[in-house]
Formats: C-alpha cells, sequence, structure tokens
C-alpha cells in the first residue's frame, strides 16, 4: 500500500516545549488507525499534524499527494445555534464549496445515500440541535461520507453516547474501514479502537507507541505505559482490556 | 401626518432600512459564535477611528481610520482569545473599555466634544444626506451579492471550522474576508448610526432569528423582514411621539429579542 502521511523524528505542538517529542511513524493508505491515551497527551496535536494544520517544530512529515480528508466532529463541537436541519448539515460541505450554494444532482444523490448508510434517512428534516447526540454524530459522519473522502478522522465519536448508540455508531465505524477507506478514530478508551483498528497508537509521556491490538492485550505493555495492572476480557469477539486495583 | 412626509426623514429612513437590513444578516455570524459582544467592542472601535479623523481633521480620511481600527481590532481579539487562561468575552470587554475611554478622552480635547460624543455613542440619523442613502444601498447590494455567492461557506466555517478547513476550505482567508466586509459595515453603520444603533442592528435581529427560525432560509428571511418592519414602527412613533429615532429603534429592536424568547418559554 502507497504511504498516506510519514513522520519522521518530529516534533509536534504550538511551541516550547513539544506536545509530542520525536514522532517516528508511517501509516500507510487504507489503514485503520486508533489513537489512545487520556485528555491532553497529544491526540488531537497528532490528527492535527495528519491533516496538515499543524506543521512540525522539528523533523519531518511527508503526505503523499492527492489524498482528501473529512473530519468527523465531536457532537458537542458542532455550533448547534444555526437552525440546520440533518439534510443541511450532510449537503453543507457540497454547498460550501459551490459558488452560490447550489447543489448538483450528483450532489444530492451522495447526501442522500451517506444519510441512508449512516440511518438518519428517517430524520432527515429535523433540525440537528433536536436529535439525540447518538443520531448528531451519526449525521457528522453521513456528512464526511457525502464528501467521499480518502481518509476519515473520528475525534472521539463515542463521547456523551449510551451504550446501545455507541454500538450502533461503532457498527458504522466499522463499515468505514471495510471499504478500504484510511480510518483514524480517536478514543480515550482502550477497547473501542481495540475492536476497530488494525493499529493502534497510544499517548503516553509526550511520545506516541505504535501497536497492533495482540501487543494491547499483552498486560505487561499496558502496565509499563500506565503504571497499573490491566485484565484483559473477550466475549462474543468483543474485546476489553480494563485497570484492576 | 407621516414621517414619510418630510424629506429629511424619507433620506433617514432610506439609509437605516437599507444598512439596518444589512448589518442584521452580517450579524447573525456574530451572535452564532458566542461573542456577540465582539460586534458592540468592533463598533466602539469603528467609532474610535471616527473621533481620531474627526479630530484630526481628516474628514475623508475618518472613515478610512475606522476601518483600520475595526480590522485591526478584530485581529487582536482573535490572538489575544487564544490564551488558554481568560476567556474570549473579556478581551472583547478589554477592546470595548479601550475603545469607549479613548473616544471620551479624545472628544474631551475637542472644542465641541459633548456633541460630537453624543453623534459617535448615539448617532444622528436624522442629519444624513443622500450620500450616505448611497453608501448604505452600496453596503445593502454587497451583502447581498456576498451572501448569495459564500454564505453557506461561511456558514460551515461557523457551524465547524475545522471540518471545513479539512475539507479544504482555507480558513485563515475566508475569515479574513469576512473581517474586512464586517469592518466595512462597522465602519459605514457607525457613520450613520453610532454604535448603539449600528450593535442594536447586527445582534437584536439575528438572536430573535435564532430563536424563532426552523430553517436557514426562513432565519434570513426573518432578519430582513423584522428589522425593516421595526426600522418602519420605529421610525413612525418616534416622530408621533417626539423621542430620538436611533435610541428608540434600538429600544425596539430590544424588545423584539426579549419577546422572541420569551415566546419560546414552553407552557
Amino acid at each position: 500500500m502507497p504511504t498516506l502521511i510519514q513522520f519522521e523524528n518530529a516534533d509536534l505542538g504550538y511551541g516550547s516545549p513539544p506536545v509530542l517529542r520525536g514522532v517516528n511513524l508511517q501509516i500507510d493508505v487504507g489503514e485503520s488507525v486508533g489513537l489512545v491515551g487520556p485528555n491532553g497527551c497529544g491526540k488531537t496535536t497528532l490528527l492535527r499534524a495528519v491533516l496538515g494544520l499543524l506543521h512540525p517544530l522539528s523533523g519531518q512529515v511527508r503526505r503523499g499527494p492527492g489524498h482528501r480528508f473529512a473530519y468527523v466532529p465531536q457532537a458537542d463541537e458542532m455550533n448547534l445555534l444555526w437552525p440546520l436541519t440533518v439534510a443541511d448539515v450532510v449537503q453543507l460541505p457540497a454547498r460550501a464549496l459551490r459558488w452560490g450554494g447550489q447543489l448538483t444532482g450528483e450532489d444530492r444523490r451522495n447526501a442522500d445515500e451517506a444519510m441512508i448508510r449512516s440511518g438518519v434517512a428517517d430524520i432527515k428534516d429535523r433540525l440537528l440541535r433536536e436529535v439525540s447526540g447518538g443520531q448528531r454524530q451519526r449525521t457528522a459522519i453521513a456528512q464526511a461520507l457525502a464528501q467521499s473522502p480518502d481518509v476519515y478522522l473520528l475525534d472521539e465519536p463515542t463521547k456523551g453516547l449510551d451504550v446501545v448508540a455507541e454500538r450502533d455508531l461503532l457498527a458504522l465505524v466499522a463499515g468505514l474501514s471495510e471499504g478500504g477507506k484510511t480510518v483514524f478514530l480517536v478514543s480515550h478508551s482502550l477497547h473501542i479502537p481495540l475492536n476497530l483498528s488494525k493499529r493502534i497508537l497510544l499517548f503516553h509521556q509526550g511520545t506516541v507507541i505504535s501497536s497492533t491490538p495482540e501487543e494491547i492485550l499483552n498486560q505487561r505493555r499496558l502496565e509499563e505505559i500506565y503504571g497499573v495492572p490491566f485484565v484483559h476480557m473477550e466475549q462474543h469477539g468483543h474485546r476489553w482490556v480494563v485497570p484492576t486495583r | 401626518m407621516s414621517f414619510l412626509d418630510l424629506p429629511f426623514m424619507r433620506t433617514a429612513f432610506a439609509a437605516g432600512l437599507l444598512a439596518g437590513t444589512s448589518l442584521s444578516v452580517i450579524g447573525l455570524f456574530s451572535a452564532t459564535r458566542s461573542v456577540a459582544f465582539s460586534g458592540l467592542a468592533a463598533s466602539q472601535l469603528a467609532a474610535l477611528g471616527g473621533v481620531i479623523g474627526v479630530v484630526l481633521g481628516l474628514h475623508a480620511g475618518a472613515s478610512a481610520m475606522s476601518w483600520a481600527l475595526v480590522v485591526a481590532g478584530l485581529m487582536a481579539l482573535a490572538f489575544l482569545s487564544r490564551s488558554r487562561k481568560t476567556s474570549a468575552d473579556s478581551w472583547v470587554a478589554t477592546l470595548y473599555v479601550l475603545g469607549a475611554a479613548l473616544s471620551v478622552l479624545i472628544l474631551s480635547k475637542s472644542p465641541r466634544g459633548e456633541s460630537e460624543a453624543l453623534g459617535v455613542f448615539f448617532g444622528n440619523i436624522l442629519s444624513l444626506g443622500s450620500i450616505e442613502v448611497w453608501e448604505a444601498a452600496g453596503l445593502f447590494i454587497v451583502t447581498a451579492v456576498g451572501l448569495a455567492l459564500w454564505f453557506r461557506r461561511w456558514v460551515w466555517l461557523a457551524f465547524d471550522p475545522v471540518g471545513a478547513e479539512v475539507a479544504g476550505v482555507r480558513a485563515g482567508l475566508w475569515n479574513g474576508i469576512f473581517v474586512v466586509f464586517l469592518a466595512a459595515a462597522l465602519t459605514l453603520s457607525i457613520h450613520i448610526f453610532g454604535v448603539l444603533l449600528t450593535f442594536s442592528y447586527l445582534i437584536l435581529p439575528a438572536t430573535a432569528g435564532l430563536l424563532l427560525a426552523k430553517r436557514i432560509r426562513g432565519l434570513l428571511i426573518f432578519c430582513v423582514i423584522s428589522s425593516a418592519v421595526v426600522t418602519t414602527i420605529g421610525f413612525e412613533l418616534s416622530f408621533r411621539w417626539d423621542f430620538p429615532t436611533g435610541p428608540f429603534v434600538s429600544a425596539l429592536l430590544a424588545l423584539m429579542a426579549v419577546v422572541g424568547r420569551l415566546s419560546t418559554i414552553k407552557k
């Protein structure tokens, strides 16, 4: 697979000291990558560097050419003051990128298909601020789908969702990876990328540690990073690792 | 007798209608960014520019001075608000205080300070001429064309700035274009209305519209229609009851926003 992005000894951040030091990573097209770590550990910083919104303080970041990115924000990051319906939100990028905001037939088809695939077609005329958190997050994913990107970046997509909404949403995210797209999934909890991602980036004390899900299940590795013992559970093909007392 | 029977009132009404409806739509982007008072701070900086220009005798350059101060002020606000130790509102207040205090200090050294101060803060809409009407018409046309072309782009930047930037919208460029446009609108409006009515048009129709409108198109229509209707009523009633027109229209706009909020409270 061609390289999507390569970090070479990159220091990333907003000034001195950097948030992340000496990042060495190569992400290939089509990979499914989970970014895991506590709040403030640098997940968003790396994401911004992947997006090209943040340049390295030192070192190099090389991007493969011609990839289209779509960002799926956290539900509470969206500005709900605007009276936008679910359909408005899904169509917004296409309208925004065209002079005069007029949609083409293809734009409408893409938006309709994205809403069906994300399970929000039946609520498309409801205001975004009046639907549930899970539906709002699905709408954000539908907006990303409608842009037909090569790379999806999902920032804490399950934050604030109840367990059923989380399950349904994760099934939708899994479908993105299976379609051969590159997926970056930011999460503060381990079990979500553990079950969805082929590679997991653990953020710890200003460094990024690249692991496979199998390595994550190696409890000694987690204990080294987090300093507390973990246990591993598996049921019906779903895996969890949780810290113990 | 109606206010429309008097030529100077007709002139003031035309300028008020054109500039007021333009500001009410532009104001949507201030009202939805949770820093509505940035419009007030920017208005005050525009007034400061006007004061400096007038006191220095730069009558032709007063508008340019206002425009430059608003652009500089909004850029400074964006920079200062990056601090994680203070809220953006604190810096909005700081810029407002700076603009207001410097305006008063400068006017205190002017021979006609008191009357000029009243003009800066409350405007004198009834003293307008045909030039101001043409300027307001220009603002109306530029607003209509700008929003017809790029309204959704600015909505996306306000709704989900990171998502828009990731998809290729150059946020710095488009926000910059908006700031320049807003500065021009405020500069012209301060000259016509003064700070109070400019800020009222900028924030209050948008606030009521966001409360009541169920669709984006309805929101735009509400802002334009409501500011036009309130302007008309305000002119007529202030004329009949002999009140100053600018503050009267401001009070009606504020009343509209409060009534809008009360009407959304569920029984």
